[in-house]
């Protein structure tokens, strides 16, 4: 993969975290009175010294129904360790489930969290060992770094609930399943924005659409040189 | 009579000459120095401060990346700064599930894990501002105050522009660059200058936090500059000068130039080049943004042109020394070319005085071997000239006329120095009973008579254009037709001797009247050729002639005696002399050492002035020599009785035909009369 592309997509993949408008239609699919959410994120970057600008990447935006609790049991979550980042960047998971952190490169990673949340350091391994383990269980944000690698960064975010879902690019998101009920909290989260929530009342009708409006603090191009050419890429460990 | 002094002597004036034209030279060799010297120190002053703006911006560069390169070392290697950052910026948000800490609290603990870890690292020790923040700009560590976080640092630069990825340094230097009581440097401006980089961490393009280093900008860093570059350096703020590399008394000076106004600052742009006057100098004056785009601080490239051109006083003064021994040789040089020229041509006045003053034996020497060697020389050919023409002069002054001198002095191929064949008309006149005159008279009286008697003939002979050739005792010997050629010489001659009777005559008359003896002269002229020429040697020449017709004359005028008259001419002179003038054939004579037989003739006036009965006297005396030569003495007596009897001729005539009336001559008697030797 050519540096360009490599740059590019990281470039998007960070781009398209951000805020998020969550127009929220409401819709309760059957008689056990579950409701179906959905709507579209408006995500707006917030330059440092606090202008804002649209974003056409809507990608990467959780949007999760809080004010319930579902812990179901499900498969291990993937967090995997590819090309040096983790993917995917922002993994939602429910109370007590597993993430697993294979490792799919050919160097050692070692993931590790100093969130009170969920602290742990799982050493160092190869791809060729059997991936290791974590089981969240306290609900909130969890950030994952790799020790050796400055560049990985995950964000875990434990929830309470699997009533969640994340962006696309185009913004647009869609939570089935929601009990009933109008105690409900709707949020949205990416990294670098605060979380921005809305009264939720879910009932079995299709309710409107949502929207919902999430700021995020810009990004940072990477650092051009004075005559405008790039900086030597980070080495590469691709296979 | 000796010439003034010169005015200006030569000496003087080369003096003069050599004095300007050195001062000359050494004046303008030294403005051209000095204004080459100028531009070049302004043409040098552009190329220092280009490359010292070049070196300053590549030195800048190095510092930003170097800093870049610490902090993302930090950020990269070390997983507690890099989580720390990640926690205060992203992490603790509250996602809805309670237990997130206050903002507070999240940024204290920040601070603290900052505060364990930070110290110890070299990086963060080394540079005299080290300041984190949040990705929201919240302080969470300032090396200069470690316990203090949660101050807003969004308005310090030039952390904005490092939060957009841009280049970010910036120069804290005046107290309006920071937020008030924000510690954020040990000592806070404007006591002391900082340079700061700002450098983002991010992860990828998100952005975790920064972190601004700076490091203090003071005298050192400047004369660091000053002495790479040879310029002085200034840094300026937004409101004036901060630091300087001058000294005090100069830096007040610029202090006070910038405080004036703005004239001189806006004068010099980015890269132009100004020039300012402070502190009693001037300066070449370049003003550089500290950062690229950032016009508020700046830096200063200032040259004193004065201390630039420092080593042209020097010069000068060398020039001067130098100046003053070449002058002093240049002098040197002219005294002696002075004398060398002065000296010759002196001793050439003094010649020429000397000659002016009639002493032409004088010769100058000069061996310079140059011009005036040739001067020296032609004076000399000229004085010889003279001496020549002097003693032509002399020596004719005497026989010719001055008309005849001069034309002669004119012309002075007219005479024949070796000598010339040349037909002439000779004079040669006497006094009779001169011997015995001399006898009874004392010398003085004798030498009255004779000057009286030569000026009357030589002033006759001198205005008819002949030439005395020579005096001898009473005697006078003259010619016409040499030295200059004429041709009525004979004429002249006899006109001469006519006037020249007629003087003398009246000059008898006078002696007569005052009781002096009487004067009788004889004169005989014959014309002939002789050999003209100088005669003598060096020292004592005459011009003189050689030849038969000198004796001719002088034979002639002893024939007088004979026939008692007082000028005789010959055959030849008559016959030359035209019909100018009346002769009276006198008789035939044979004189000593000439074998031919002399016709000679007295000459009785010009023709014009002729009465008839002296030519009807004369016509009967010729008729009586006719009959004497034929014989018939008789009737040649009978002719000659019925003249004059006080003529002598007549009576010489007579007696000799009576004689012969009563005693014949030989048959072989040719009628020539012999005259005794003398």
């Amino acid at each position: 993969m050519s540096r360009f592309q490599s740059y590019a997509r990281l470039l998007l993949s960070t781009a398209l975290q951000a805020a998020i408008a969550l127009p929220i239609g409401v819709a309760t699919a059957s008689a056990d009175a579950t409701g179906r959410v959905y709507g579209s994120v408006q995500l707006l970057r917030r330059s440092f010294l606090g202008a804002l600008k649209d974003n056409d990447d809507k990608s990467g935006v959780v949007v999760y129904v809080t004010g319930f609790t579902r812990v179901a049991p499900k498969p291990d979550a993937l967090l995997q360790q590819r090309k040096e980042r983790f993917e995917p960047r922002i993994l939602p998971v429910v109370q007590g489930q597993t993430v697993s952190f294979p490792n799919h490169d050919r160097i050692y990673h070692n993931v590790f969290s100093v969130s009170p949340l969920a602290t742990f350091d799982l050493g160092q391994y190869k791809s060729t060992d059997s991936p290791r383990t974590v089981t969240f269980e306290r609900a909130g944000l969890v950030p994952v770094y790799c020790n050796i690698h400055p560049q990985m960064l995950s964000y875990v975010v434990v929830l309470e609930n699997d009533a969640y879902a994340v962006t696309e690019s185009d913004g647009r998101f869609a939570i089935d399943g929601i009990p009933s009920g109008t105690d409900l909290t709707l949020n949205a989260w990416a990294p670098g924005a605060k979380r921005v929530s809305q009264p939720l009342r879910v009932d079995t009708r299709p309710g409107p659409e949502l929207q919902l409006r999430v700021e995020q603090t810009e990004g940072i191009e990477p650092h051009k040189r004075k005559d405008g050419s790039d900086y030597p890429p980070p080495p590469s460990y691709d296979d | 009579m000796r010439d003034a002094p010169p005015r200006l002597r030569f000496r003087t004036k080369l003096f003069l000459v050599f004095g300007v034209l050195v001062a000359t030279a050494l004046g303008a060799a030294l403005v051209v120095v000095r204004v080459e010297t100028e531009r070049r120190v302004r043409d040098d002053f552009d190329l220092r401060f280009a490359r010292t703006l070049a070196a300053f911006r590549q030195l800048q560069d190095l510092r930003r990346r170097t800093v870049a390169d610490e902090v993302d070392v930090l950020a990269r290697s070390n997983p507690v700064f890099r989580t720390v950052l990640s926690t205060v910026s992203v992490a603790e948000d509250d996602l809805g599930f309670g237990g997130a800490p206050p903002r507070e609290e999240q940024l204290r603990d920040g601070n603290l894990r900052l505060r364990s870890l930070l110290p110890s690292l070299a990086v963060a020790s080394r540079h005299d501002v080290f300041v984190v923040a949040s990705a929201a700009g919240e302080l969470v560590y300032t090396r200069a105050d470690p316990e203090r976080f949660g101050d807003s640092l969004l308005g310090v630069p030039p952390l904005a522009s490092a939060a957009r990825g841009e280049e970010a340094m910036a120069l804290w230097g005046e107290a309006s660059d920071l937020p008030a009581d924000l510690p954020l440097a040990p000592e806070p401006p404007p006591n002391a200058v900082y340079e700061v980089v700002a450098e983002p961490v991010a992860f990828g393009t998100e952005l975790h936090g920064l972190v601004l280093v700076g490091t203090r900008v003071d005298r050192d860093t400047l004369d660091a500059m000053r002495a790479i570059s040879g310029l002085h350096v200034a840094l300026l703020g937004e409101h004036g000068l901060l630091l300087a590399t001058l000294e005090a008394q100069r830096e007040q000076g610029l202090a006070a130039l910038l405080r004036a106004g703005g004239e001189p600052i806006a004068a010099a742009g980015a890269t132009s080049v100004a020039e300012w006057r402070f502190a009693g100098e001037r300066w070449l004056a370049a003003r550089a943004e500290i950062v690229p785009g950032e016009a508020r601080a700046g830096f200063l490239l200032l040259a004193s042109i004065d201390q630039e051109l420092g080593f042209l006083r020097a010069l000068e003064w060398s020039f001067v020394g130098l100046g003053a021994a070449i002058l002093g040789a240049a002098l040197g040089f002219a005294f002696l070319l002075a004398r060398g020229v002065a000296d010759p041509v002196a001793k050439l006045a003094r010649a020429a005085a000397r000659v002016g003053a009639g002493d032409l034996d004088t010769r100058v020497s000069i061996s310079t071997g140059d011009e005036l060697e040739q001067l020296g020389g032609a004076f000399n050919r000229m004085t010889e000239g003279l001496r020549e023409r002097d003693r032509l002069r002399r020596t004719f002054e005497r026989h010719v006329s001055k008309d005849v001198a001069a034309e002669l002095l004119r012309h002075p191929e007219a005479l024949a120095p070796r000598g010339e064949r040349r037909e002439v008309t000779v004079l040669f006149s006497d006094l009779a009973g001169f011997t015995t005159f001399s006898e009874q008279h004392p010398p003085e009286e004798i030498l009255d008579y004779l000057n009286e008697y030569f000026d009357a003939l030589c002033d006759v002979v001198l205005a008819a254009g002949g030439t005395v050739n020579d005096l001898l005792g009473d005697g006078v010997l003259a010619s016409w037709g040499a030295p200059i050629a004429l041709a009525d010489h004979a004429a002249r001659a006899c006109g001469a001797a006519l006037l020249a009777s007629q003087r003398l005559a009246a000059l008898a008359l006078r002696w007569q009247a005052t009781g002096r003896p009487t004067l009788r002269w004889r004169i005989g002229i014959h014309t002939g050729v002789v050999v003209v020429g100088e005669i003598g040697t060096n020292e004592r020449t005459k011009y003189g002639m050689v030849g038969d017709a000198v004796n001719v004359a002088s034979r002639l005028e002893a024939a007088n005696k004979q026939f008692g008259t007082t000028t005789l001419v010959s055959q030849e002179t008559r016959d030359q002399a035209g019909d100018a003038f009346v002769f009276r054939e006198i008789d035939a004579i044979r004189v000593a050492g000439r074998a031919t037989p002399l016709r000679v003739f007295e000459p009785l006036g010009t023709t014009e002035a002729a009465l008839p009965e002296h030519l009807a006297a004369r016509d009967r005396y010729e008729a009586a020599l006719a009959a004497y030569r034929a014989r018939d003495f008789a009737r040649a007596a009978a002719l000659l009785a019925a003249l004059d009897p006080a003529d002598g001729a007549t009576r010489s005539l007579l007696e000799r035909a009576r004689r012969y009336c009563d005693s014949p001559p030989p048959a072989d008697w040719d009628g020539v009369l012999t005259l005794d030797a003398k």
